[in-house]
């Protein structure tokens, strides 16, 4: 699977918010890439810049606040970073589309569910209004809305939340693109529409061969998902690994605190309830660009090493690179 | 629907029913005798009398209003105390040009307020922006009748493009109307527009936060679809009260526009008729007033479902 030549190659992302204070880094130095038909899942707590990154790829960061200071992002080869917005328009829902995290007010409240889904097709397909018609009750009906007929004539406040993330990945894979990008799309869901959403993706993916960036804090839902993790914390990536790599062997002492602090089932057996394990302290500015490894206020293994130096990504086995001075030991022979 | 409209229409009358006391009792209280404005100067104590105790001014307070009541509710609004004729007639005689004015007004407003709006709140913070806002502090803040005169003196007097006043009906010569019409629609439009172009611009920005609005981007719409479609009908429901708002404003403006310009219509009577006293004329074009304002409100209530499918009437 490696050998085959990347989809997207987001390469050293910068990008960085203009605030009153200065400027913010809320991306800065992100590499990963996707090869066709793979799931890659970023990962991360609130603000660590993930969504940034997925709308810089999609080059919809508000034009006045934000700007992509560096890097490239490559998409066969084309570097959309510096791609014109005519160019881009030809490029969004049509090689790349994007799902969000908030399917409430994601729709537009004033159009019906058909004609929001046919628009897509209309403009990257140029099928006629009818066709197009048509076409959206198909795409509703393999998203397995039922009454996709009846349904397309409904406007959004008439669907559920579940419903209406299922709108909106027909739209998104209405003009069959290349890469969907979802960003936290199960987030504002029930868990059981949670996993039906799931599902769906990665029916969706097996039939199609689409790649996805998947975004999330939620590690149930990697493990489920994803082929390849790419962790962030803080505006940079500090691991990456195949999924089953990073489950086993997670290296940085970040991710194996997202770890700790996931429950584990029985854990509080005998009446007994355990606390789930937390990382102390919270995320830190973005202000300017790191000097050392900004995890290591947080960290239970820093030294004076991690406080003076940014720790560069080294390589942990096949596919597996974490940025870390100290990565935590192979846990497999059980010496913890 | 049309059980809501019914209820609507029904619900006016108490509204009309308090208007009209109301005006009656300022013009009671308000004073200035039409008697003796009718018997003239030189006219002694005993006729101005007379005049008083025919034309019914004598009678009690209470006992004319429901006198008044009374004959409005069979559709006769009185006799004009000036001319004597019947002021449902005065009135439908002057309907046409202020009707006319207010037609070419709005298009005036929409034409320069939406756009504008839409520009500034698209180019937000931008030199277009501020540019569209100047004009929106500029254009609310002269007076109507400044506009009208600085108008008249260059259009008309200076460069002689435009006639200085008057009216000419649309159904006899229209491009002659519509000279006519130039000046006083922009003059009464001016303030309109700014306040429209104020509003869309606020609703457009709120808009445009919307997540659905970068869903719209996110299928790789281009600009014009993306605020034509998907922004301007959600931003449609303050616009569309502001501009019901802007109507109402108009019957104010009509006012001081056709004393400027000599038009000869409702705002032009209205004012006559408060220079002479003439009570039944003010009593009866402010109550027609306040029904088209009436009106004016349930059409744009009525309009919100056109453009906003949650909402519905029942």
């Amino acid at each position: 699977m490696t050998d085959t030549a990347p989809l997207l190659s987001v390469r050293n992302l910068q990008t960085r918010f203009r605030t009153d204070g200065g400027e913010v880094h809320a991306v800065d130095g992100v590499s990963f890439d996707i090869r066709p038909g793979q799931t890659v899942a970023l990962v991360g707590e609130s603000g660590c810049g993930k969504s940034v990154t997925s709308l810089s790829i999609m080059r919809l960061l508000p034009a006045r606040a934000a700007r992509i200071a560096g890097g490239e992002i490559l998409l066969n080869g084309e570097n959309l970073a510096t791609a014109t917005e005519q160019r881009m328009r030809r490029v969004r829902g049509n090689d790349i589309s994007m799902i969000f995290q908030e399917p409430m007010t994601s729709l537009n409240p004033v159009l019906t569910i058909g004609r929001q889904i046919a628009e897509t097709l209309e403009l990257h397909e140029g099928l006629t209004r009818r066709e197009a018609g048509e076409k959206a009750i198909h795409l509703l009906a393999s998203v397995q809305i039922p009454e996709p007929k009846r349904r397309a004539a409904e406007y959004p406040h008439e669907l559920s939340g579940g419903m209406r993330q299922r709108v909106m990945i027909a739209i998104a894979i209405a003009c069959s693109p290349k890469l969907l990008i979802a960003d936290e799309p199960t987030t504002a869901l029930d868990v059981t529409i949670q996993a039906q959403i799931l599902d769906l993706l990665a029916d969706l993916k097996e039939r199609t061969n689409m790649a996805m960036l998947f975004i999330t804090h939620d590690l149930g839902v990697v493990a489920e998902i994803a082929d390849h993790v790419v962790v962030m914390y803080a505006g940079r990536k500090i691991e990456e690994a195949p999924v089953a790599d990073l489950y086993a062997r997670p290296r940085h002492p970040y991710t194996a605190g997202l770890f700790g602090a996931l429950p584990v089932l029985g854990s509080s057996a005998g009446g007994q309830t355990d606390r789930l394990n937390e990382i102390p302290g919270s995320v830190p500015s973005l202000r300017s660009p790191a000097s050392h490894c900004t995890f290591a206020p947080r960290c239970p293994r820093s030294t004076d090493l991690c406080r003076a130096e940014v720790p560069p990504l080294a390589g942990q086995g096949a596919g597996h690179l974490a940025a870390c001075f100290h990565p935590e030991p192979d846990q497999k022979g059980g010496t913890a | 629907m049309l059980s809501y409209i019914l209820r609507r229409l029904a619900a006016t009358i108490p509204t009309l029913l308090i208007v009209s006391l109301f005006i009656f009792s300022l013009l009671y209280i308000g004073g200035g005798d039409p008697a003796a404005m009718l018997a003239g100067g030189e006219a002694s104590a005993v006729e101005v009398e007379k005049i008083r105790e025919t034309l019914g001014l004598n009678d009690p307070y209470l006992s004319r209003y429901m006198d008044w009541l009374t004959a409005a509710l069979q559709g006769d609004l009185g006799q004009s105390l000036y001319s004597q004729k019947p002021v449902t007639e005065l009135i439908l005689q002057r309907v046409e040009p202020t009707a006319m004015l207010t037609v070419t007004t709005m298009i005036v407003v929409l034409v320069l307020s939406i756009p504008l709006g839409i520009l500034a709140a698209w180019q937000a913070g931008r030199a277009t922006d501020r540019a569209v806002m100047i004009f929106a502090v500029v254009g609310f803040s002269v007076p109507i009748f400044v506009v009208a005169y600085v108008g008249i003196y260059f259009f008309s007097v200076q460069w002689r493009l435009l006639p200085v006043q008057g009216y000419t009906s649309p159904f006899e010569d229209f491009p002659d109307f519509l000279g006519h019409m130039v000046l006083p629609s922009l003059a009464l439009g001016l303030t309109l527009s700014a306040l429209v172009a104020r509003i869309t611009r606020a609703s457009m920005l709120e808009v445009l936060s919307q997540h659905y609005i970068r869903t719209a981007r996110a299928k790789g719409l281009g600009d014009r679809p993306m605020l034509l479609r998907h922004a301007l009908k959600n931003a449609a429901v303050p616009i569309v009260t502001v501009i019901g708002l802007a109507v109402a404003t108009l019957i104010g403006g009509v006012v001081v526009t056709e004393t400027v310009f000599a038009i000869p219509g409702v705002g032009r009577l209205t004012v006559d008729a408060i220079l002479r006293r003439d009570f039944p004329v003010i009593q009866g074009v402010l109550l027609v007033f306040s029904f088209v304002y009436v009106l004016v409100n349930l059409a744009v209530d009525l309009s919100y479902s056109l453009f906003d499918p949650r909402i519905r009437y029942r």
